[in-house]
């Protein structure tokens, strides 16, 4: 996977994914891992990160075959304003997950982590030959719910009483999207 | 058109020009997510209003596009849950 997306660049709308290096990283990076709004539905909740924590984890990325570690960079001033993560956790059946952070705020409600999302699926399906991409979220975390039937996933599973949410268990949904499904939603992808 | 519908209907073109930054209200039938009216974080505030004002529980399985894409579509979907309880 990593000869193939050495260069890579997935242009977007207004902003493009590119691969994430510690000298594109803006300072802000550390801001919203640490920021309790940003974090309210992950797992980084409640924690604390450093910068060395961002260079180890972005480095262990780049460096792993199983990973695609992308940032959201938008074109006109080049600003960085979150990431997208395709895992390619399970290369005999082709199942990979993705995660996003937009972390500057200012970018919430503009249909980018969808754009996004929708962006790097597409290219899952047609240069990493992925079968099926995996969603997941907590039940709380309903804007990411939506966010995944947007895209044409649907609900397969919900692991019961999963994720230590805000002092309580709650279940996490699992949502898959299979080719047929996003082609159906996003028809003029098929043909890029 | 019966009398409720058509109240539930106005409300959601109300509650959307509140909502989100449109010039006019919605028709019955603009299509709502496709447009980019209602995105995903949007939905969450929307949802909310619309289980305070009609007494009913949107649950995740009910999270689709397919349920909130027009205000024809979301008033057929609050009328289907507000007749289940």
């Amino acid at each position: 996977m990593k000869d193939l997306i050495k260069n890579i660049k997935i242009e977007c709308n207004e902003f493009s994914l590119e691969l994430l290096d510690s000298n594109k990283i803006s300072d802000r990076y550390l801001h919203w891992l640490n920021d309790p709004e940003v974090n309210r539905f992950s797992r980084r909740s409640g924690e604390s990160f450093s910068i060395d924590d961002i260079s180890q984890y972005i480095e262990i990325s780049n460096k792993s075959n199983d990973v695609l570690l992308l940032g959201i960079f938008l074109n006109k001033s080049k600003k960085h304003i979150g990431n997208i993560q395709l895992r390619y956790f399970d290369k005999r059946n082709r199942l990979a997950e993705i995660s996003t952070l937009l972390g500057e705020k200012d970018y919430w409600g503009k249909g980018i982590v969808v754009e996004a999302t929708r962006n790097l699926i597409n290219f899952g399906f047609n240069e990493l030959n992925i079968h099926k991409f995996i969603l997941g979220n907590i039940v709380p975390n309903r804007a990411s719910s939506f966010k995944s039937t947007t895209l044409g996933a649907k609900l397969e599973g919900t692991r019961r009483s999963h994720f230590l949410f805000e002092g309580k268990y709650v279940d996490v949904l699992e949502y898959g999207i299979l080719k047929e499904d996003f082609y159906k939603v996003f028809p003029e992808f098929s043909k890029k | 058109m019966a009398s409720d519908e058509k109240v539930i209907r106005d409300y959601l073109k109300e509650l959307i020009l509140n909502l989100y930054s449109i010039s006019e209200e919605p028709d019955d039938d603009t299509e709502l997510v496709a447009s980019g009216i209602i995105d995903s974080f949007g939905i969450v505030r929307l949802i909310d209003e619309i289980e305070k004002e009609f007494k009913i529980t949107i649950s995740s399985e009910e999270l689709i596009p397919q349920n909130f894409c027009s205000i024809t579509a979301m008033s057929n979907f609050i009328i289907r849950l507000k007749d289940k309880d």
